[in-house]
């Protein structure tokens, strides 16, 4: 489990705490979201769960494993993805990025192209093992950051905005390969998102305002709360609205469903 | 007549004061749409004129110092080009560059900044000390902060939080009514915030005439790559699943069809 507890953290001695005295947790298996607007926190959330920064206060762990003492053990079972693929990529051929991180740690040959195919594969990169990292489109870069960090097989995986630059079907695409990764591999997944459809898609979400946990639970407790939403700068999700519209027509839809579950529900096929 | 026209992919223009969206999936070739309109790319088809001129013609070499300084190109990754050491200077050198006297400098920096939600505070801030959402903003200010005649926008509201994203066109404020806009953008939510809106499909354009109409032509926007308003995906979601619906029609009148087709489907 990844345990952020009571953390305040500034990052600079005169700034005013990123976040403070936030209480975060990550189940194994669990798909926790973080929302909030721009500043509220997020990212720094993230650099705390994967050790790049220790809290002035409170503490963090990752399966007991305390940050400050531990950090590069921390690190190993912790993979993140950052908001921006261009600062994450140094190799120039796809494959060398993805295997860097599983050579650093001195694998057997055979281990590391094991690991890569697969993690190309879980991206959707297969194929393009000899291509040439820095001349892909952005959303591409974000595949191979990600299939990078996924050859490190780490125990939680943290995608800070990973589908930014992605078009809606790839977007959701990969987002069901991840979840089929952390079913196969039982590990946690936090993903910090703008994007209401994937919040409405996670098992708990956090919702971040000025640096401290605002609100916390279901996604539809939290999204569905028009006033959090307002506090928060969310969106509803869209599905969201066009659900109730259904229901006060007489139509046979639950709220706070997908447009899948929508159609399912008035066409059962 | 436009301030700037695209004449190659079938044709783009803009006029002064006047916001145009390009709406495309990603892959569709915004991106190099972007750099072509911003002189930072001969166009393969066509060319692109400024005031009815292509400024490039005469050179018989293509130089970036020569492009004209009257456009300019926000990039997709502007974040990562932030530079100086505080916000304030970061903003204001595009200004200082064309020669702009401090005090007006001084001025377009503050309302820029303003326009785009950043408080006074992070002024003295180093751009590199602030959060992925907050860099874009400083990178859209820098744009905003240069008055450029035409502003190119290549997906700007990447990383910005859902209100921001909703209330975009209020980032643009200090530039309305003056400066001539293209926004391309991959959401149809995105694009009916302009004032017109071109669909862009494998490198080529095609105006879409009226705002409404955008809605309207929902199969051929979804066979693009481009994500729908959520009742066009439960349209075509039944659609597929054999619920009779029209080809067209708003959001609001495809939501209608919907309902009076389901109910069609289970009378009696
Ligand atoms: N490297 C840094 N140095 C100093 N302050 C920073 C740094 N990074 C972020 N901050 C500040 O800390 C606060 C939280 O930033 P954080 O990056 O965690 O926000 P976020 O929720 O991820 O926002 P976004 O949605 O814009 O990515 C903001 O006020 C930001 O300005
Ligand atoms: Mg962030």
């Amino acid at each position: 489990m990844i345990a952020i507890e009571d953390a305040t953290y500034r990052y600079g001695p005169g700034d005013e705490p990123a976040v403070r005295d936030v209480s975060v947790s990550v189940a194994p298996g669990e798909m926790v979201g973080i929302v909030g607007p721009n500043g509220s926190g997020k990212s720094t959330l993230s650099r705390l769960m994967k050790g790049l920064i220790v809290p002035e206060a409170g503490r963090v762990t990752v399966d007991g494993r305390d940050t400050r003492d531990d950090a590069l053990g921390v690190r190993r079972l912790v993979g993140l993805v950052f908001q921006n693929p261009d600062s994450q990529i140094v190799n120039s051929v796809v494959e060398d990025e993805v295997a860097f991180g599983p050579e650093n740690l001195g694998l057997p040959a055979s281990e590391i192209r094991r690991r890569v195919d697969q993690a190309l594969d879980t991206v959707g990169l297969r194929g393009r093992e000899r291509a040439e990292s820095h001349a892909q489109s952005m959303a591409d870069k974000q595949r191979i950051a990600l299939a990078a960090v996924l050859a490190m097989e780490p125990r939680y995986l943290i995608l800070d905005e990973p589908t930014a630059w992605m078009e809606p079907a790839k977007r959701t695409h990969l987002l069901e390969r991840i979840r089929e990764w952390q079913q196969e591999t039982g590990g946690g997944l936090v993903v910090v998102t703008h994007r209401m459809d994937e919040a409405r898609a996670c098992d708990r979400l956090y919702g971040m305002l000025h640096g401290r946990v605002d609100v916390e639970g279901f996604p539809d407790r939290v999204l569905g709360d028009a006033e959090v939403r307002r506090r928060l700068a969310l969106d509803v999700p869209e599905a969201y609205a066009l659900a109730e519209s259904l229901r006060a027509a007489g139509l046979p839809v639950q709220p706070g469903q997908s447009v899948d579950v929508l159609a399912e529900e008035l066409c059962p096929s | 007549m436009p301030i700037l026209e695209h004449t190659g992919r079938q044709g783009l223009d803009v006029g002064p004061g006047e916001i145009v969206s390009v709406l495309g999936a990603p892959g569709s070739g915004k991106t190099e749409l972007a750099l072509e309109l911003a002189f930072l790319k001969v166009p393969s088809h066509g060319e692109v004129l400024l005031r009815g001129i292509n400024p490039l013609a005469q050179r018989r070499f293509f130089q970036l110092s020569s492009r004209p300084h009257d456009v300019t190109l926000l990039v997709q990754n502007a974040e990562d080009q932030l530079f100086a050491r505080t916000v304030y200077d970061d903003v204001a050198f595009g200004p200082r560059h064309l020669g702009v006297a401090e005090d007006e400098v001084e001025r377009r920096v503050i309302a820029a900044l303003e326009a785009v939600g950043l408080g006074v505070g992070v002024r003295a801030r180093s751009p590199f000390a602030l959060s992925g959402g907050e860099r874009r903003r400083v990178a859209l200010a820098g744009v905003l902060a240069m008055e450029p005649v035409v502003l190119v926008l290549d997906e700007p509201t990447a990383n910005l939080d859902p209100q921001a994203r909703n209330e975009f066109l209020r980032f643009l404020a200090p530039l309305r009514g003056k400066s001539a806009i293209v926004w391309l953008t991959d959401s149809a939510r995105e694009a009916t915030l302009a004032d017109r809106i071109y669909l862009l499909q494998n490198g080529m354009l095609q105006p879409v005439p009226a705002r409404e109409a955008l809605l309207t032509d929902w199969r051929r926007l979804a066979e693009a790559g481009i994500e729908l308003p959520a009742v066009f995906q439960l349209a075509r979601a039944l659609d597929e699943r054999g619920l009779i619906l029209p080809p067209e029609g708003t959001p609001e009148a495809m939501r209608q069809a919907i309902i009076n087709a389901w109910c069609e489907s289970h009378a009696g």
